[in-house]
């Protein structure tokens, strides 16, 4: 591991141990085994080991990989379902933290939340990541509503946000350790979930 | 309005304005006034002053009154009207007196989160409070297939947990996108979810 990745994981490490965002450079430079001089050399100040920390682990967490849910075969309903499956996969996963093997990464999740908040990005990002997420839905209920696999009475905006909000309550649930296992839940639920939409004649 | 609850408020609102819990004693002596004996007058060093934030804007925050929740009519106006009366109290949040500006309370839940899970009684009271929510659905659910006005062939757990997906979503598109119309959100999911698990 390079000096600098060292440092952002020796941070991190600390964070979670200690339950609190606000580490110094001092704590840095103790458990890190690098000496302050060192860690200025990567790092101007304390705020920009904290702005990395949040950028790598927070606002990385809320990206997907879109390419890869388009890639998804099949009708209407297997294709909703393997993508939320793939969603949910993806999420409860986490970002990989080289030092550290196994974690609940709501932990982090929890540290992270306001730094990531502020964070001059995070807005935009949702908001991108929104409009995907809309974008994406809105293709496979479109076509679904023209095969007559999907209820043609509600507009296809509303059944895309249905299945948003659907995707964010289970994320949600998870994030608030109301359920454990999303990919679980979401299974459980789907095919209730299905009838919400489903093509009615 | 007392000097205790004063510094909390304003210390609060020092959080909100800086957009974190990061706050010296020296900020919170200028904008409350006070001088540095005057607030440990009122509590024995900050991190007390941070357990009364977090007991009045995270725990009291959440513990609902479930017996207030006004329930009449059908099965559906039951289940919306106590969901919607759920989402409000969280929405709403605990009023902070002494800001004039209207704030989102999400901000004041995100930023005090990290303080929060770390925090054993808030920790207790979200779940407690998850818990409360699903049995509240449940009863509303089991009863509504008493009446015949929800249907039999899912599980009442099915049932109940889907309404709760669904509300957890309402709640969580309004804390990140503050600028959206929650009721409005919320009425076309609540029909939507409603067609799903009625009486067929």
């Amino acid at each position: 591991m390079n000096t600098r990745q060292l440092i952002l994981e020796t941070t991190l490490k600390l964070m979670i141990e200690k339950q609190n965002s606000l580490i110094s450079v001092r704590e840095i430079s103790e458990a890190s085994g690098i000496a302050t001089g060192g860690i200025y050399h990567h790092f101007s100040n304390k705020e920009e080991i904290y702005n990395e920390i949040t950028e790598r682990y927070y606002l990385n967490f809320y990206k997907f990989n879109i390419d890869e849910l388009r890639q998804i075969k099949g009708n209407t309903k297997e294709k909703i379902h393997d993508a939320m499956v793939e969603i949910f996969k993806q999420q409860q996963t986490g970002i990989e933290i080289e030092s550290i093997d196994e974690i609940d990464y709501r932990i982090i999740l929890a540290i992270l939340t306001a730094k990531g908040f502020v964070h001059e990005n995070f807005q935009r990002l949702l908001q991108s990541l929104l409009n995907e997420l809309k974008e994406f839905f809105t293709e496979i209920v479109e076509e679904g509503q023209k095969n007559r696999q999907i209820r043609q009475d509600f507009p296809t905006e509303d059944i895309v946000e249905s299945l948003i909000i659907m995707y964010m309550g289970i994320a949600y649930k998870w994030e608030a350790y109301i359920i454990d296992d999303m990919v679980s839940v979401f299974e459980d639920n789907f095919d209730l979930q299905w009838e919400k939409i489903r093509f009615r004649e | 309005m007392n000097t205790k609850d004063l510094i909390v408020e304003k210390t609060l609102k020092l959080i909100l304005e800086k957009g974190t819990i990061d706050i010296s004693i020296s900020e919170i002596r200028n904008c409350t006034g006070l001088t540095t004996g005057g607030i440990y007058y009122h509590f024995s060093d900050k991190n007390e002053i941070f357990e009364a934030i977090m007991q009045k804007y995270m725990v009291d925050y959440m513990k609902i009154d479930f017996d207030k929740i006004p329930l009449e009519g059908s099965t559906k106006e039951r289940i919306h009207n106590g969901l919607l009366y759920i989402l409000h109290h969280f929405t709403d949040g605990v009023e902070i007196e002494s800001i004039n500006e209207n704030i989102n309370y999400g901000t004041v839940l995100i930023l005090l989160t990290a303080t929060g899970y770390s925090d054993d009684e808030v920790y207790k009271t979200v779940s407690q409070i998850g818990i409360d929510i699903g049995i509240f659905l449940t009863n509303l659910v089991e009863d509504g297939k008493r009446k015949n006005e929800i249907r039999k062939d899912f599980s009442t757990k099915n049932i109940a947990e889907t309404l709760y997906i669904m509300y957890m979503g309402v709640q969580c598109f309004w804390l990140d996108f503050p600028n959206e119309d929650i009721d409005l959100i919320f009425e076309r999911n609540f029909e939507m979810t409603w067609q799903a698990i009625e009486c067929q």
